[in-house]
């Protein structure tokens, strides 16, 4: 049994006890992962949300109930719930009459001004990323990869470029938008939604 | 599992789509328990939230300034191997970041490649109309006989509900796939005679119209040359035809072309 076996079977055993601590620790531990799967199942953030408390909560009630079948593979469980609850969500989504809409465009957030405000924080922030990156290359390499989901392979071929180079200018990418991110988030307050109908304003 | 470089690959695969079927359980199964995988992909995930925000507005203020001559840009009657889209959008899109000297060398390119791609419209516009003459003005033949074909990629689509999707469903087409099978899903209405299709393309360019699609099993179907779905993000929007030849919109499909 690996460790990370030992600590799936110790969390269930706690919370088959009756303690409350390890079902907080279960959604820590396991939370993010959880929350990954459902924002790749669903492609939705609120429904995502949504399904992510029934995934624990149905999850704390069957460990409660004794019926893990396999403690140690605990991970593995929660990975099974999350996609079986996603899929029976589609299945069970009922057909509703369709409206007049606009063509696909780029994502329209003029109806949420706080959704607009992230947006171009988002923008300025990759925008940073992409001005640092030193070639031409490697910025194509990025818009290529996650914009236009061009496979690896191809574009190592086509921007002839080592996977080694491929997989370090993502890695540094994500780091410095990491930094950016989190630096911006020390340097100012975050945004809360403001009045109905009005921009976020910072919190002062 | 453990962590090693190839590792950072999966992740970033994961978050795009594209690691294959048989790693997608094992590797799901892994980020549940792996903090670290967990929020690499968060990170990998923001970036990519990010730089699909930056395309959309760049391409935006792209398509305005480059109008003119992309406007007269029509698809190609057979394969060309040009630069797939994304590699002129990301042209594109590094010149409308503003990069000084980069802004100045890429739109120049841009715009060669628009030229040539119009120069190279405009001759396979000529020779389409020419051969549509000729078709017109010769006698019927006897029908080719049909013949079956196999590995047709098939997508089926669901109408947008509540304003534009945050992620396309993907049609990813293969070298020798001559052709794409778009279902739509609609609700019956015994009002229509017939549903009118308009599908347009990267940039909002046309592609294909129709006026005769009948529904069968609550889909209108279309089959398309892969040729005309060059890869890029594509809509279709779907019209009831009434009696009277009044037309009703129905609804608005979104999918996403890839090459493989």
């Amino acid at each position: 049994m690996t460790a990370g076996d030992q600590t799936g079977a110790s969390l269930a055993r706690r919370i088959q006890e009756g303690e409350r601590e390890a079902e907080a620790e279960l959604v820590r531990r396991f939370g993010p992962g959880v929350s990954a799967i459902l924002r790749r199942a669903t492609r939705d953030a609120t429904l995502a949300q949504d399904l992510y408390q029934d995934v624990f909560r149905l999850a704390i009630e069957k460990v409660r109930r004794g019926e893990l079948r396999d403690p140690a593979r605990l991970p593995g469980f929660l990975c099974g719930l999350a996609r079986n609850l996603a899929t029976d969500h589609f299945r069970g989504v009922a057909r509703r009459r369709l409206e007049p809409l606009d063509l696909v465009e780029p994502p329209d957030d003029a109806h949420d001004p706080l959704q607009q405000l992230l947006a171009r924080e988002q923008m300025s922030l990759v925008q940073q990323v992409i001005a640092e990156l030193t070639s031409d290359r490697d910025r194509q390499l990025l818009f290529r990869f996650y914009v236009g989901e061009e496979d690896k392979d191809r574009l190592c071929r086509d921007l002839d470029l080592s996977a080694l180079h491929f997989n370090r200018v993502l890695f540094r990418a994500r780091q410095r938008y990491k930094e950016l991110y989190e630096r911006r988030l020390r340097e100012r307050p975050p945004v809360r939604p403001g009045p109905a109908g009005g921009p976020g304003v910072r919190q002062t | 599992m453990d962590h090693r470089a190839e590792d950072d690959a999966l992740v970033e695969q994961y978050a795009n789509g594209t690691l294959r079927p048989e790693e997608i359980a094992p590797f799901e199964e892994h980020l549940v328990g792996c903090a670290e995988c967990a929020e690499r992909l968060l990170w990998t995930e923001r970036l990519q939230a990010g730089l699909r925000t930056l395309a959309a507005d760049a391409a935006g203020a792209a398509e305005g300034a480059e109008r003119d001559a992309a406007a007269r840009i029509a698809p190609p009657l057979r394969p060309r191997r040009a630069a797939p889209l994304p590699l002129a959008l990301a042209a594109g899109l590094v010149a409308a970041l503003g990069a000084g000297g980069i802004l100045l060398h890429d739109r120049g390119r841009l715009r060669r490649e628009v030229a040539e791609q119009q120069a190279g419209s405009d001759q396979w516009r000529s020779r389409y109309e020419a051969e549509r003459r000729e078709r017109e003005t010769a006698p019927p033949g006897p029908a080719a006989p049909a013949l079956p074909r196999g590995n047709v990629p098939v997508l089926l689509l669901s109408a947008v509900r509540g304003g534009a999707p945050r992620h396309l469903p993907a049609l990813d087409l293969v070298p020798g796939q001559d052709f794409a099978l778009l279902s739509l899903e609609v609700e019956p209405e015994v009002a229509f005679v017939a549903y009118a299709a308009r599908l347009q393309g990267p940039g909002a360019r046309e592609v294909w119209r129709t006026d005769d699609l009948q529904p069968a099993a609550a889909a209108v179907t279309m089959l398309l040359p892969a040729e005309l779905l060059p890869p890029g993000p594509y809509a279709v929007t779907l019209e009831g035809v009434r009696g009277d030849g009044r037309r009703v919109p129905v609804g608005a499909y979104g999918f996403l072309t890839r090459r493989r």
